[in-house]
């Protein structure tokens, strides 16, 4: 905790010096840029394939991202009714560039699902993975950043997202109905 | 914070989504070709696509990051609550982009229309057992050839009035069949869409029934190979994007590539019911065509008939690719009118 404390205060502390910095955090750390940047390279890849085929194994990369996000969230739920740990603003000064969220600090709900997102995408392309990775990442500083959270609470939600992703990629045997419904409900609307 | 609050940083954000995803529509629709979504002309460079897509999502983005800074910052709609409006919005702009998209294309066919009604005589038929236009030559002495022609179900009959102009503008007449309901295409009733037409023009003392084409789009071609292969009046054939497979009757997004929402609804409509291609067998009545010429015309682009399949009927008919074009429009495309004015020329 000592550490979490101290890496937080070392990246809290360099907010309000660089006013283009602060811009820049404040447009990552809001609850829209980075999740509908995510979403939005989601549904895209909906599209990707030239084939009938191709498209379909991307579309069950969808569904297995959206499984590993409510998966995600489920178990940040879960962890708040047993454990809160109190925001870094409601212990200590903290330079803060957003506003104040009122639940728990740990696990970070915002890290769990955007690596939830890259997780998934990373087991089945790469690149995907990799973009959807530093959109996560650039979340999670920014998070710290503008002082809403410690750097472990965004490690312990980034681990709940990723854990979810393995799990739903290993499940996959499993989720099949389920995507087979989903691309047949997207056929039937000329959409899949 | 209220619940009021909430919700009205929930609608601004389903605003932005809305107008963002009205970019990433065009965004996927020039990336995947897809008809039904563009809104621009598809013989546009793909660049302009991309172009008014990015346009799109950097204004919704500048209008709602740029502006809206005491929403962003105010508790609002996180995980489950963001998904459903970011959903909601995502879903209004495709009923959006759509409808706007057909109605561009409507507004583009009627113009093209209206150029091509301009510069043809034509006469409607309206009888019991017949309904079409006639196109009749300005110029020349009667009787005249005749080419007798069936559009894609669902596609009105001034799909082919481009068609029709080539032919009377070259001294022929042109019979276009009105095959826009379902009931038209039901089988085995269409059959006698074909030998009905032409007995038709048998009675017209300006028509030399001597002389008789065909010529189909689509599944309007399948009929009119079948129609040929039945009747040795018809003298020579052009198919224009014929099915000829049942393979080829695909469905989902591959159709979206090829027409708009609503003709995509009635291409799976038609060809579901009925099997109307199997029972066609347009590919197999194609050998029965020994002395009256056949041409087969697909844009190369066609994303309904598969380029092997292409291949294969290329070895064994004579098929004419048409560069840069779909399915859809084929008809509309002057390479193609001249090439079934030619066609015509030689063999009727």
């Amino acid at each position: 905790m000592v550490l979490d404390t101290a890496l937080f205060n070392l990246i809290n502390g360099s907010a309000t010096r660089v006013a283009v910095v602060d811009s820049l955090m404040r447009l990552l750390v809001n609850d829209y840029f980075v999740p509908t940047a995510l979403c939005l390279l989601t549904a895209a890849l909906w599209f990707a394939g030239s084939s009938k085929q191709e498209r379909g194994r991307n579309q069950r990369v969808i569904v297995s991202i959206i499984t590993a996000v409510l998966l995600a969230n489920l178990v940040v739920k879960l962890c708040n009714l047993v454990y809160f740990r109190p925001r870094p603003f409601s212990v200590q000064h903290v330079n803060l560039l957003f506003y104040r969220p009122s639940d728990s600090s740990l696990p970070a709900n915002s890290a769990a699902v955007a690596f939830a997102f890259a997780g998934v995408a990373w087991q089945r392309h790469r690149w995907l993975g990799v973009v959807m990775g530093a959109l996560a990442g650039l979340f999670a500083i920014a998070r710290i950043y503008c002082g809403v959270h410690y750097p472990l609470d965004l490690v312990a939600g980034g681990l709940v997202g990723s854990v979810s992703a393995y799990l739903v990629g290993k499940s996959q045997r499993a989720l099949e109905p389920l995507m087979a419904t989903v691309i047949a409900v997207g056929r039937r609307l000329y959409l899949a | 914070m209220e619940f009021r609050e909430q919700i009205t940083i929930g609608v601004i954000f389903l605003v932005f989504a809305y107008f963002a995803s009205l970019g990433f529509w065009q965004l996927v629709a020039t990336w995947q070709r897809l008809k039904a979504l563009l809104w621009l002309p598809r013989d546009v460079k793909a660049r302009w696509g991309y172009s008014l897509g990015s346009s799109l999502v950097a204004l919704a983005s500048l209008w709602f990051f740029g502006t809206r800074s005491e929403e962003i910052f105010s508790p609002g709609p996180a995980s489950s609550e963001f998904l459903f409006f970011w959903s909601a919005g995502l879903a209004l702009a495709l009923v959006t982009t759509v409808v706007i998209s057909l109605f561009l294309d409507r507004l583009r066919a009627s113009l093209q229309g209206l150029t091509e009604r301009q510069r043809s005589h034509s006469e409607l038929i309206a009888l019991k057992w017949l309904r079409g236009t006639l196109y009749l030559p300005s110029s020349g002495d009667a009787p005249w050839p005749v080419v007798c022609m069936a559009p894609e179900p669902g596609a009105g009959i001034e799909s082919l009035e481009g068609v029709a102009v080539g032919l009377t503008e070259s001294g022929f007449a042109a019979f276009s069949l009105d095959m826009s309901s379902e009931d038209s295409w039901r089988y085995p009733d269409a059959l006698v869409e074909f030998p009905q037409a032409i007995a038709y023009l048998d009675g017209r003392d300006e028509i030399n029934a001597s002389r008789v084409g065909a010529v189909g789009v689509g599944l309007g071609a399948d009929l009119a190979i079948r129609a040929a292969a039945e009747d040795k009046q018809i003298k020579a054939v052009v198919a224009l994007a014929p099915v000829m497979l049942a393979a080829h009757v695909r469905s989902g997004l591959d159709l979206l590539r090829e027409m708009s929402y609503p003709e995509a609804i009635r291409w799976s409509r038609v060809h579901q019911r009925g099997e109307l291609v199997t029972r066609l067998g347009a590919s197999e009545h194609v050998s029965d065509l020994d002395s009256q010429p056949l041409l087969i015309i697909y844009g190369e682009e066609d994303r309904l008939v598969p380029s092997a399949e292409l291949d294969a009927f290329q070895r064994t008919m004579k098929v004419k690719l048409i560069p840069g074009q779909g399915r859809r429009g084929l008809e509309r495309d002057t390479q193609v009118v001249s090439l079934i004015t030619g066609w015509s020329h030689e063999h009727i």
